[in-house]
C-alpha cells in the first residue's frame, strides 16, 4: 500500500507540482467557499486543506481537477455539517458564526441568515451565487433536480433579503 | 423576488458578494501549502491547539474515507513527525494505555451488545415555597418518538424555533397538571404542576425549545432539582476494558466502531477538554454545568448522564464518569462511592491520558495480561472492527499485525449466519477486452463468495448482503481502493441479461485498500451511499439516483461484481423476490421526489393517499410499516421530499 501522493517518486513529484499549481490558483477561493458553507473560518481552512489531501492521488485522473476540487469541498462541508448536526439537535444560533466587528451591520446579518438556512439551501445559494455555477451542476453537486435546485435558491434568497429590508 | 422557475436574476449575484465579501475579506488567508504537501506525501495532520476543530475536520474525512487505508495516524506533540513517510497503517481502532504508572493492570476485556429502548433524559424544576403544593416543571426527552404520542392532547402551541407543533393536554384525574409535548429529534414532553399556568407552561417549553442543554431553570424563580442525562445511546456493540487501578479502583473505557459510540443527544454539549499526555480530542459530555451546583454535579444521576467522549481514528471513545462494577455476568452495574468520586475523576483522567494507538501485536499482548481471560475473539483479533463484528476485518487464521480495511462506519455487519445463503466461489475471469484497467487491483489468488442473510428480497426492508473475500495464496494481496469502493451488486430477472444494479460508487482512492493476509478472508458489507444489500426496486440511468418502482414477484438472481484490473470476479445466488404488498411503477416513484413537504403532502392527498413524514434529516421518526399502501411515508431533508415508499 502506497501513501496518497503516488506509488513512485518521480510519479510523486509530478502529482506534487502538480497540486501545488492547483493550490496557488485555488487554495483562497475553496476557503472562501468553505467559509460561506460552514461558517467558521478556521474550519473552513481545515476543510480546504483536507479536500486538497483528499484529490492529490487522483489529479492524474480527472479532466477538470478545479470542478473536483470544488464538489470534494461542498461535500466535505456538507459532511462536517452532519456531524456538527448531529451534535446539535437545534439549529445552531447564529451568534456562533457571526463574523468580526468591523463587518458591516448589514453583512454580519446577511452572513448570520446564510449560516441559519438550511443546508442545501445554503449550498444552492452559494455555488449559484458566489460561484455563478448554472443551475445543473448545481444540481449534481446536490443530487437533485434542477427544478429543486431552482427552488432552493428561490428560498434561500427570499431568506437572505428579508433581513435586510430596505437594500 | 425571482419567479422560482426562472434564472435568478444577475443583481442577485452581485447583491450577495457585496454583503457577504466583507465578512470573507475579514481575515487574510495564511499560506498552507506547506501542511498541505506534507499530508500528500502522508505525513499525517499533527494535533493542533484547536483540538475541537481537528477533531471535526479528522471526523470528516473519517467520515468520507473509512473504509479505506486513511492517512490519519494519532500523534503525540513530542512525536517525530517531521519526516515524510510513505505509508501509513490503516488504524486499528484499539487504543491501550501506555506508561500508566507501576500497579495499574487489566481486569477483563469485553463486548457489551447493543441496549434496547431509546433511553430517557429528564430535568426537573421546582419553585421553592413554604406551602405544601410546590409548583414543579418535570421535563422528559426520548430520542424517538412515542408510539402512543398522536393520542396526546390537543394542538398546542408554536414554540418557536423551527418548533410549529405541539400538543397539550390536561389531565382529567389531575386538573392542575398539564402537559405539553413537541417532536425535534425524538419526543420532548413537559409537564406543570401545582400552581403553574398553561401560559407558564408554554413559556417554560420556548425557553427550553430555545436552549434545550442548558439547565437553566425555564421559569424565572424556579430550581433545578434533579436531572438524569443519558449520554446516549451506543448504535453498536462496544467494546469494553475494564482496569485496577493501584488504589484498587476499577475504570473503565469503551471503543465503539467509528460513528456508532454514544450520540449525542439534544440534552448534552461536548466541552472539549484538555487531558494531560492526550494529543487527540477528547470531550466531557452531558448537560450545560451553568447553574448546576455542586452538590448536584457530584450526584449520582447527574454523574451518570456525563463521560468523556473522543472521536478517533478507527474508534469512538467513551469513558464514563461512573465506574462499572462488572458482576459474575460481565454486565456493568454502575455504583459510585461518595468519598471517591473526586479520586476517580483523577484517575479516569490518567487513564485517558495515556491511550494510544495500539498495534495487533501490541494489543495482543496487552489483553494477555487480563486477570480473566476474555473471549477469543477479542484476545486474537487484529482489529476492533473484527472483535465487535462490525464490517469486513475479520480474518479466519491467525491474526498478525497487518491490518485489514475498516469499513464506513455506517455500513452494517455482515448478515447473521443463521439463515444466511452463499454462493458457491468464484474467481477472477479475464475481460472480453483482454485489456487491463490501470486504477483496479489484481484479483488473481482471491476467492470470493456472496452472502445474503436469507433466499428472499423484498421491496421494503433490505435483504443485507456481504462478499467473503479469501486469499487462497501463501502470500499477502493488496487489494485496491478503486476495487473495493467500485463494488457493483444488482438483481436479475432469471433468465435476462443485463443487471439491475442496486448501487455502485466510483469514488474510489487508487493507493487504498485492504491487505489480505495468505488464507484469511475479509468480509466486505454490499453497502453504499444509495442502498444497503438488495431491495426489490430498480434504479433509474443513474446508479446514483433515486429508487424507482417496486420489483414484480418472481425467480430473481443477486449478483455482485468484484472489478479488477485483468478481470472480474462475479458471484451470484439464486433469489426469491416476494411480490410487494404495495405496488409502485416507475411513474408513480418520482411523483413527489424532490417538492418540499407541504406541497408533497398536498398532492399526496390530491391523489387519496396519506402522507407520513417518516424520517427528517436523516433521523427516522420510528414509524411502524402497517402496509396500509393508501399512506405514502416521506423521507424529508431540508423540508425536501428526497424518498419515499407506500406502506
Amino acid at each position: 500500500m502506497t501513501a496518497p501522493g503516488g506509488s513512485g517518486t518521480g510519479d510523486a513529484t509530478g502529482e506534487l507540482a502538480e497540486l501545488e499549481t492547483l493550490y496557488r490558483e485555488q487554495y483562497e477561493p475553496s476557503v472562501r467557499l468553505a467559509h460561506l458553507l460552514v461558517g467558521d473560518r478556521g474550519r473552513a481552512e481545515e476543510l480546504a486543506q483536507d479536500a486538497f489531501v483528499r484529490i492529490a492521488p487522483r489529479l492524474g485522473d480527472v479532466d477538470n481537477p478545479p470542478g473536483y476540487l470544488r464538489t470534494t469541498i461542498v461535500n466535505l462541508c456538507r459532511d462536517a455539517g452532519r456531524r456538527t448536526k448531529r451534535a446539535d439537535a437545534l439549529p445552531v444560533p447564529p451568534e456562533r458564526v457571526s463574523p468580526a466587528p468591523a463587518v458591516p451591520p448589514t453583512s454580519t446579518a446577511v452572513w448570520a441568515a446564510l449560516q441559519g438556512l438550511p443546508e442545501r439551501q445554503r449550498v444552492a445559494v452559494t455555488l449559484r451565487f458566489y460561484l455563478d455555477l448554472p443551475d445543473d451542476e448545481i444540481a449534481d453537486v446536490l443530487g437533485a433536480r434542477p427544478a429543486t435546485v431552482r427552488s432552493l435558491v428561490h428560498r434561500a434568497l427570499a431568506a437572505l433579503k428579508e433581513v435586510v429590508a430596505d437594500d | 423576488m425571482t419567479d422560482p422557475t426562472d434564472r435568478p436574476d444577475p443583481a442577485d449575484a452581485a447583491w450577495f458578494r457585496r454583503h457577504l465579501d466583507p465578512v470573507l475579506d475579514a481575515e487574510p488567508i495564511a499560506d498552507a501549502w506547506p501542511q498541505i504537501a506534507a499530508r500528500a506525501q502522508g505525513v499525517p495532520p499533527a494535533a493542533t491547539r484547536h483540538a475541537e476543530r481537528r477533531w471535526l475536520a479528522v471526523a470528516a474525512v473519517l467520515a468520507l474515507l473509512a473504509g479505506l487505508a486513511v492517512v490519519v495516524a494519532a500523534t503525540r506533540p513530542d512525536d517525530d513527525t517531521t519526516s515524510l513517510q510513505s505509508e501509513q497503517p490503516t488504524p486499528t481502532g484499539l487504543y491501550i494505555p501506555k506508561g500508566l504508572p507501576e500497579g495499574w493492570r487489566l481486569r477483563t476485556a469485553w463486548v457489551a451488545k447493543v441496549p434496547t429502548g431509546c433511553g430517557v433524559s429528564g430535568r426537573s424544576w421546582q419553585r421553592p415555597t413554604k406551602d405544601l403544593l410546590t409548583p414543579r416543571l418535570e421535563l422528559s426527552y426520548v430520542p424517538c418518538p412515542l408510539p402512543d404520542h398522536d393520542a396526546l392532547g390537543d394542538p398546542g402551541p408554536s414554540l418557536g424555533n423551527g418548533i410549529d407543533e405541539s400538543r397539550m393536554a390536561q389531565l382529567e384525574e389531575s386538573p392542575a397538571t398539564r402537559v405539553l409535548q413537541w417532536d425535534h429529534h425524538g419526543t420532548w414532553t413537559l409537564r406543570s404542576e401545582q400552581g403553574l399556568s398553561e401560559a407558564d407552561l408554554v413559556g417554560a417549553a420556548r425557553a427550553i425549545v430555545a436552549a434545550p442543554s442548558s439547565t437553566a431553570p425555564p421559569i424565572d424563580g424556579m430550581q433545578l432539582t434533579g436531572t438524569n442525562v443519558a449520554p446516549g445511546i451506543p448504535t453498536g456493540p462496544t467494546l469494553a476494558l475494564s482496569l485496577i487501578a493501584p488504589d484498587g479502583n476499577r475504570v473503565s473505557y469503551h471503543l465503539n466502531a467509528p460513528g456508532e459510540g454514544p450520540v449525542a443527544t439534544a440534552f448534552t454539549v461536548d466541552e472539549p477538554r484538555d487531558v494531560p499526555g492526550q494529543a487527540l480530542p477528547v470531550a466531557l459530555r452531558g448537560p450545560e454545568w451553568d447553574g448546576v451546583d455542586d452538590v448536584l454535579q457530584s450526584s449520582r444521576t447527574f454523574r451518570r448522564g456525563t463521560a468523556f467522549v473522543g472521536d478517533w481514528p478507527g474508534a469512538d471513545l467513551e469513558a464514563p464518569r461512573v465506574e462499572p462494577i462488572i458482576d459474575d455476568h460481565d454486565r456493568t452495574q454502575p455504583q459510585v462511592v461518595e468519598q471517591q468520586r473526586g479520586a476517580y475523576d483523577e484517575l479516569l483522567v490518567q487513564l485517558i491520558g495515556s491511550l494510544r494507538p495500539a498495534t495487533a501485536e501490541e494489543w495482543h499482548a496487552f489483553v494477555a495480561t487480563a486477570e480473566k481471560v476474555p473471549a477469543a475473539r477479542i484476545t486474537g483479533a487484529a482489529d476492533l472492527t473484527a472483535i465487535l463484528g462490525r464490517g469486513k476485518a475479520a480474518p479466519e487464521t491467525t491474526p498478525t499485525s497487518t491490518t485489514t480495511t475498516t469499513p464506513p462506519a455506517s455500513e452494517p455487519s455482515g448478515p447473521d449466519e443463521a439463515g444466511a445463503t452463499r454462493s458457491s466461489p468464484a474467481t477472477v475471469t479475464p475481460p472480453t477486452d483482454g485489456q487491463p484497467r490501470e486504477r483496479y487491483s489484481d484479483l488473481t489468488g482471491l476467492e470470493v463468495q456472496l452472502q445474503l442473510a436469507g433466499p428472499t428480497v423484498q421491496a421494503i426492508v433490505p435483504t443485507s448482503a456481504v462478499l467473503r473475500i479469501r486469499n487462497t495464496t501463501d502470500h499477502t494481496i493488496a487489494i485496491g481502493g478503486c476495487s473495493l469502493r467500485s463494488l457493483r451488486w444488482g438483481l436479475l430477472p432469471r433468465g435476462e441479461s443485463g443487471m439491475l444494479e442496486q448501487d455502485q460508487t466510483d469514488d474510489c482512492q487508487q493507493d487504498a485498500g485492504t491487505r489480505l493476509q495468505a488464507g484469511a478472508t475479509s468480509v466486505v458489507p454490499l453497502a453504499g451511499p444509495t442502498s444497503s444489500g438488495f431491495t426489490a426496486r430498480g434504479l433509474g440511468d443513474d446508479p446514483h439516483g433515486p429508487f424507482r418502482g417496486t420489483l414484480p414477484g418472481g425467480d430473481y438472481t443477486a449478483i455482485a461484481v468484484l472489478p479488477g484490473a485483468t478481470g472480474d470476479i462475479r458471484v451470484e445466488i439464486p433469489v426469491q423476490v416476494l411480490p410487494p404488498p404495495c405496488p409502485m411503477t416507475d411513474a408513480e416513484s418520482d411523483a413527489y421526489r424532490g417538492l418540499p413537504t407541504g406541497e408533497a403532502s398536498a398532492a399526496i392527498r390530491r391523489d387519496g393517499r396519506t402522507p407520513t413524514v417518516v424520517s427528517e434529516d436523516g433521523v427516522g421518526k420510528g414509524t411502524g410499516w402497517d402496509l396500509d399502501c393508501s399512506r405514502v411515508r416521506l423521507q424529508v431533508v431540508d423540508d425536501e421530499v428526497v424518498d419515499y415508499a407506500f406502506g
